[in-house]
């Protein structure tokens, strides 16, 4: 089946659309309801569920604009290159919190889907949540998970951390501009670094750099850390 | 003779806007290749060597290599970039609208999975933000006074 290109030129204008309006709204407003990624997939799964649509006739439309992730992804070097002078005083504050942040996420996931009774089956894709979803994807094989279902629980955490990790960092007195990107790029990763852009080039720098850590660090404990997690709270 | 003067004006800012805008494009135009080719370097590098990474964080890392050694100046991308970056919610959208497809186990376990995310993304937010607070304070790469 071959997608005619209007009717795949006509979601990726609603697409657009419906960033614009709801970005517009969060630039006002910034509360969590109108953040660009919850409120825009909100109203285009509406509007596909109104039109008696199924996901399939957006696939399409998610292939074209999820390709320029890869070259998005490349233009981060750019504000953490631009940071690079701050880069070697935040050195400690950046190792220290990714190490800190994903290695206390990973346990508090695993335990809290326990108590919650989440089927056993499920918990090594929920394990590397916090990790940039074509990340997530490769880990979740190697933890014997289920790789899109990684994916899926990579961009809710990423659509959670965005919405309500910057009220959340107020709360905790977090104000610090590298301090609150660290905090963003570990737990929500590619959508904690646009929300970190939205507050200073700073906080998306350190957010980048947190995000590119928190990959690298979860892919290194992984083999080791989650077997043995799930072997304390499964036994 | 003030007359005409005053009638020329505006057209004089609208057509130089319209070339700076013209001008302005033709640099991203020639900006958002190098990110393209630099993405599907980072790709083949992975295919090539099997690091366990993504092709995009080694393309990022690569442009940042790049960047230091001085290959590539920053007025080579910096356009694209920022354009691109300012508005990087865009492309988690259709991600999202990816969860559409799971709606059978989001709907049957769904309170226990969105609990033990948003637990865990808070827990996590509050320990990187106050750990890394403190450690910046103390190297002094804090911006707080």
């Amino acid at each position: 089946m071959r997608p005619d290109v209007l009717s795949v030129a006509a979601m990726v204008l609603l697409t657009v659309s419906a960033y614009a309006v709801a970005r517009t709204l969060y630039l006002r407003y910034q509360h969590p309801l109108v953040q660009p990624v919850f409120l825009g997939a909100s109203v285009i799964i509406g509007v596909l569920l109104l039109a008696g649509r199924s996901f399939e006739d957006y696939r399409a439309a998610k292939d074209v604009l999820g390709w320029f992730l890869g070259p998005v992804t490349v233009a981060l070097a750019v504000p953490v290159y631009k940071q690079r002078a701050r880069l070697r005083a935040a050195a400690l504050p950046l190792a220290g919190g990714v190490a800190l942040g994903a290695a206390s996420t990973i346990a508090a996931v695993l335990v809290l889907a326990v108590l919650a009774r989440v089927d056993d089956s499920v918990l090594p894709a929920l394990a590397v949540k916090s990790v940039t979803a074509p990340i997530a994807i490769e880990l979740a094989r190697l933890q014997g998970g289920e790789p899109s279902l990684a994916a899926t629980f990579a961009i809710i955490t990423g659509t959670i951390g965005a919405m309500f990790g910057p009220a959340l960092l107020t709360r905790c007195r977090v104000t610090d501009p590298v301090a609150r990107g660290i905090a963003l790029g570990t737990a929500s990763h590619g959508q904690g670094t646009a929300a970190a852009l939205l507050e200073s080039e700073t906080a998306g720098a350190m957010s980048s750099l947190a995000m590119a850590g928190a990959a690298v660090f979860t892919a290194a404990i992984a083999p080791a850390y989650i077997p043995l997690l799930l072997r304390l709270l499964l036994s | 003779m003030i007359g005409s003067v005053a009638a020329g004006a505006p057209t004089l800012p609208l057509s130089a806007g319209v070339a700076r805008r013209l001008r302005l494009s033709f640099r991203l135009a020639g900006q958002f290749p190098l990110l393209v080719v630099l993405f599907y370097a980072g790709a083949a590098l992975v295919q090539a060597t099997g690091m366990p990474l993504p092709g995009n964080l080694v393309g990022m890392l690569l442009l940042l290599a790049l960047l230091r050694l001085g290959v590539v100046r920053l007025e080579h991308v910096e356009e694209a970039a920022g354009l691109l970056l300012k508005h990087l919610n865009l492309f988690f959208i259709p991600l999202a609208v990816g969860l559409m497809a799971w709606g059978g186990l989001l709907g049957t376990s769904g309170l226990g999975l969105g609990l033990s995310l948003a637990g865990s993304a808070a827990v996590c937010l509050a320990v990187a933000g106050v750990a890394g607070q403190r450690l910046a304070r103390k190297a002094g790469a804090s911006d707080a006074a």
